[in-house]
């Protein structure tokens, strides 16, 4: 299911701890880069090589929001709508982001380019409003400034 | 043990350094609500329920995490802890749905009983209620997450007492739910119901009680399992005639005034609160194997063969049917020409009454019971007391399992190993022929060759023939030496035996533990891991003849009295044509079972739900079993039926219509059972019976070795180990005489059981 590449990354992290189950969340980490998602498989796999059950794995994976059970698109806009950023017109954001998209929260774009989610805090508070893609952060936004992130896109 | 001095309340205590600050406080007398909390399981602290002010702390702390040390300070109730409680209780009412009437907790709710004393009557939170069903999440269980209260406690008890590791939290903050192992969420596990017992809410329910009564229109009667030897106490709950559970919680570990008021309040004698055997741990037949008394298929009326066809008749015609035939066969053939079969599930007073019958009424030597391991000569030869459940728990540093499979068929004694290591960090160690699940906080596995249980017993008794069993076991030398070591070296040794371990092994067993102690200052104990409920009170009763084979039925044995004893079942079916040969075979049972349906009498006994007597259990302790339920049938206890046999043949048993008078007879006469009475067992629950200890010098070792060399050389030395476990539920989901009788498990588990022969009326 991974390419050798990933294998021996995740071997190399493994290593690295003194209790094995330590390593599941870079494991993790690098198994959805890898496949865009967590399918079941995969938390099988993983639940094998550090010696949990499959519940183990499937549990830390469902209380963290960066982990995906299904695919995804490929650029995941998440916004904030925490307190600091619906002060400072989250919503707004979110708004011209559903109207642009033609999505809503949780939805994916029939191109598979883009998933959208609301997400609470992401430690950008004195930026705000602010909102992160894949793993980059984008503040001060305005609706124009979004448009222009969204262009810039590969 | 170093102790500190604290102040709770202004008032000055001491306690063991280090002891969890709730607990503390809960000794003195200043119970602290909770939750989350919960004896014995590791700290979760997931409800702050437990807020207490601590001196010199700055924000209020949880009393169930806080370990005390040297001069600290606590004040346990202020305003400031007031409010700060009713906003939690707020906060976990906020997602709950508030229709106690219909929950089926309700009466019995550890929140209700926190939202009476600390919370408020006007709720904060106006948001909407997440609503979701409820659902079952294996055969046995149901979830209704939106009373969850996620207290984890299921969870800890499920990895810490049963090590299934079956559940787990799915999602975060307000969106966690519980789900089971499977990848959709449900259950693969053994069905404990430990889960259930300790959820503090209605979110875990039992399939066979949710819905089917409230708290308090049922009655519990408290009184010890009819399974395995390990002996559980257990609360027997029951509504218009109907067992509807089964449950153990200990009442004195939790808050005296909701155990009180709650609990307790109109259910059981005052003497049976504390359980002193199980905690408050059952297995899934203790649990949910007890509603075959309930049945439809019980027999009630006694039957008489006529024509070929067993028919229902009166216990008159029943009796004196009997009472004649067996005068017949004894002038005809003479009293060794029949004999009395018991069976190791029954009580100790209808046991001691059949022996009594058999060697006095009837004058015969066959007098013995269904034994599927021959422990007699382990009980011949004991040189040191046997080990009790509280005893393997607390104060067993070095415990070594050899044989056994103690998750499927001691399943207490899985849970008190587990409990050795946690609590006190016992050292484990396991000898086994495949490797045990559910066992893996064992120190060290040994994995041997199937059937070398002996040589390694051998190996331990004497060095000299540790390369002899080395041979025999697949153990290197140096694995061999170090359980030697393990067991010589030990200070306070508990040995616990496996059925696997036969013959002179089982005699090497019950002396090793003698010749440690003759080797200086060591306490040892030995535990049997019998199979049956009342095994060892069946041996002590004296039933203890050699078990016949089915080709003496007929040209010796003319007539079988079979009292709860199927021996079709349990020996095979080679006693069909044997019972067939046999002049008279009466049987008590509660079921037509393939043996009674031969049977030329069948007399409907008694349930031990519908007794009361006493089970003695595979640490020689006596407990009590009690009438839970009102008469449904024509049916008897088994020591009143022969005792009116015996009076219809002109004896008399000495009964005097009472098991009481049985045991007071049984305490005179039966050695170790000396001043055993049923009120000190109402007191003190459960009571070890003094064994006859046999002296070192008596026993011939130099015989015993050369016996146990001979066992080994005879080991099957070309058989490889068994690389997998042995497979969730070989014992535990097996249908059994009683158990195929409950509806619930033969549903869970698909037994195609077969129907019972159609009586004719
Ligand atoms: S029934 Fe027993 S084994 Fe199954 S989840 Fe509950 S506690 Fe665990
Ligand atoms: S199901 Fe019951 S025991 Fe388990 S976390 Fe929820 S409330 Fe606690
Ligand atoms: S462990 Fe044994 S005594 Fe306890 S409930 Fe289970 S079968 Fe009964
Ligand atoms: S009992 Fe202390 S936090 Fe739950």
């Amino acid at each position: 299911m991974l390419s050798a590449g990933a294998k021996e990354k995740i071997q190399r992290i493994i290593a690295r701890y003194p209790v094995k189950r330590s390593a599941l969340l870079p494991v993790l980490f690098v198994v959805q880069e890898e496949l865009g998602y967590l399918p079941d498989e995969a938390l099988h796999e993983v639940a094998r090589w550090l010696d949990l059950t499959f519940l183990d794995v499937e549990t830390v994976v469902s209380f963290y929001t960066m982990f995906h059970r299904r695919p995804i698109g490929r650029y995941h806009i998440q916004v904030c709508r925490n307190v600091s950023c619906y002060l400072c017109g989250g919503d707004a954001i979110r708004e011209h982001l559903e109207r642009r998209l033609g999505i809503r929260p949780g939805e994916t774009t029939p191109d598979g380019r883009f998933t959208l989610s609301e997400v609470e805090c992401i430690g950008a508070c004195s930026w705000a409003p602010a909102m992160q893609i894949n793993f980059t952060f984008y503040h001060h936004l305005t609706p124009e400034r979004v448009d222009e992130i969204l262009a810039s896109l590969p | 043990m170093e102790t500190v001095k604290v102040i709770i309340n202004g008032k000055e205590v001491e306690a063991p350094k280090g002891k969890l600050l709730l607990e503390v406080c809960f000794d003195a007398g200043f119970p602290i609500p909770n939750f989350c909390y919960y004896k014995d399981l590791p700290p979760q602290a997931a409800c702050r329920m437990c807020l207490v002010r601590i001196e010199k702390m700055g924000r209020l702390q949880t009393a169930c995490t806080m370990r005390v040390s040297e001069g600290m300070v606590v004040t346990t109730e202020s305003e400031e802890i007031r409010r700060a409680r009713m906003a939690m209780v707020d906060f976990i009412l906020a997602n709950h749905p508030l229709d106690c009437p219909v929950c089926d907790k309700g009466g019995e709710c550890e929140l209700q009983w926190m939202a009476m004393n600390y919370g408020d009557l006007l709720a904060r939170f106006d948001e909407q209620k997440d609503a979701t069903g409820e659902y079952p999440l294996s055969p046995f269980i149901w979830l209704d997450p939106q009373r969850c209260i996620l207290c984890y406690r299921c969870i800890r008890v499920c990895d810490e007492w049963v090590e299934n590791h079956a559940l787990g939290v799915r999602g975060r903050g307000a969106h966690s739910v519980i789900v089971g192992n499977r990848p959709d969420g449900t259950l693969a596990c053994e069905h404990c119901g430990n889960c259930v017992e300790v959820c503090p809410v209605g979110a875990l329910t039992s399939t066979n009680f949710r819905f089917r009564a409230r708290p308090w229109d049922i009655r519990d009667t408290v009184t010890t399992c009819t399974y395995c030897s390990d002996g559980c106490q257990l609360r027997l709950s029951v509504r218009d005639g109907r067992v509807v559970r089964a449950w153990a919680k200990d009442l004195t570990k939790m808050d005296a005034e909701f155990a009180n008021k709650v609990l307790f309040s109109f259910r059981t004698a005052p003497e049976t609160r504390h359980n002193w055997i199980n905690e408050e741990f059952l297995c899934l037949k203790g649990r949910y194997g007890n509603e075959f008394v309930n049945s439809p298929d019980r027999l009630r009326v006694p039957l008489l063969r006529r024509n070929g066809r067993l028919e229902p008749a009166t216990w008159e015609e029943a009796l004196k049917y009997v009472a004649q035939r067996i005068l017949e066969i004894k002038r005809t053939y003479g009293p060794e020409s029949i004999a009395c079969i018991g069976s190791p599930r029954l009580t100790n007073e209808d046991l001691y009454v059949l022996a009594k019958f058999g060697r006095q009424v009837l004058e015969t030597p066959h007098v013995t019971h269904a034994m599927d391991v021959d422990w007699r000569p382990f009980f011949k030869r004991l040189t040191v007391p046997l080990l009790t459940q509280p005893e393997l728990r607390e104060q067993m540093p070095t415990i070594l399992l050899i044989g056994g499979n103690p998750p499927e068929y001691n399943p207490l004694t899985a849970y008190s190993l587990r409990a050795a290591v946690h609590r006190h960090g016992a050292r484990l160690y396991i000898v086994s022929a495949r490797p045990i699940g559910r066992l893996q906080v064992a120190t060290r596995f040994f994995h041997i060759r199937p059937g070398s249980e002996p040589a390694v017993w051998l190996a331990l008794l004497d060095e000299g023939e540790v390369e002899r069993a080395a041979e025999a076991t697949l153990l290197t030398r140096e694995e061999l030496y170090e359980l030697r070591r393990f067991v010589w070296e030990a200070d306070r040794l508990a040995l616990l035996v496996g059925r696997e371990v036969t013959g002179p092994a089982l005699e090497a067993a019950a002396v090793l533990g003698g010749m440690l102690q003759a080797k200086g200052e060591r306490i040892v104990r030995v535990l049997p891991l019998l199979r049956f409920n009342n095994s060892l009170g069946a041996l002590d009763m004296g039933l203890v003849a050699e078990m016949l084979v089915p080709e003496q039925v007929g040209p010796q044995i003319k007539a079988l009295y079979l009292m709860g004893c199927d021996l079709v079942r349990f020996y095979g079916d080679a006693w069909r044509q044997a019972l067939a040969r046999a002049e008279l075979v009466v049987a008590h049972e509660l079921f037509l079972t393939r043996t009674a349906e031969l049977a030329h009498v069948v007399l409907p006994a008694m349930s031990f739900a519908e007794l009361d007597g006493t089970f003695t259990n595979n640490a020689g302790q006596v407990q009590r079993i009690r009438r839970a339920l009102g008469v449904a049938g024509d049916w008897r206890p088994d020591w009143m039926i022969i005792d009116q046999i015996a009076a219809k043949m002109g004896a008399d048993l000495g009964c005097r219509h009472s098991a009481a008078n049985i045991f007071r007879e049984i305490a005179e006469t039966i050695p170790g059972y000396q001043g055993i009475t049923y009120a000190r067992l109402n007191e003190e629950g459960a009571i070890q019976t003094e064994r006859p200890l046999m002296p070192l010098e008596v026993i011939d070792r130099a015989r015993l070795l050369e016996r146990l060399r001979a066992q080994v050389e005879a080991i099957d030395h070309t058989a490889e180990r068994l690389q997998e476990p042995a497979p969730l539920g070989i014992g535990l989901f097996e249908p059994g005489t009683l158990t195929e009788h409950v509806p619930l498990l033969r549903q869970a588990f698909g037994w195609d059981v077969r129907e019972s022969v159609e009586v004719s009326r």
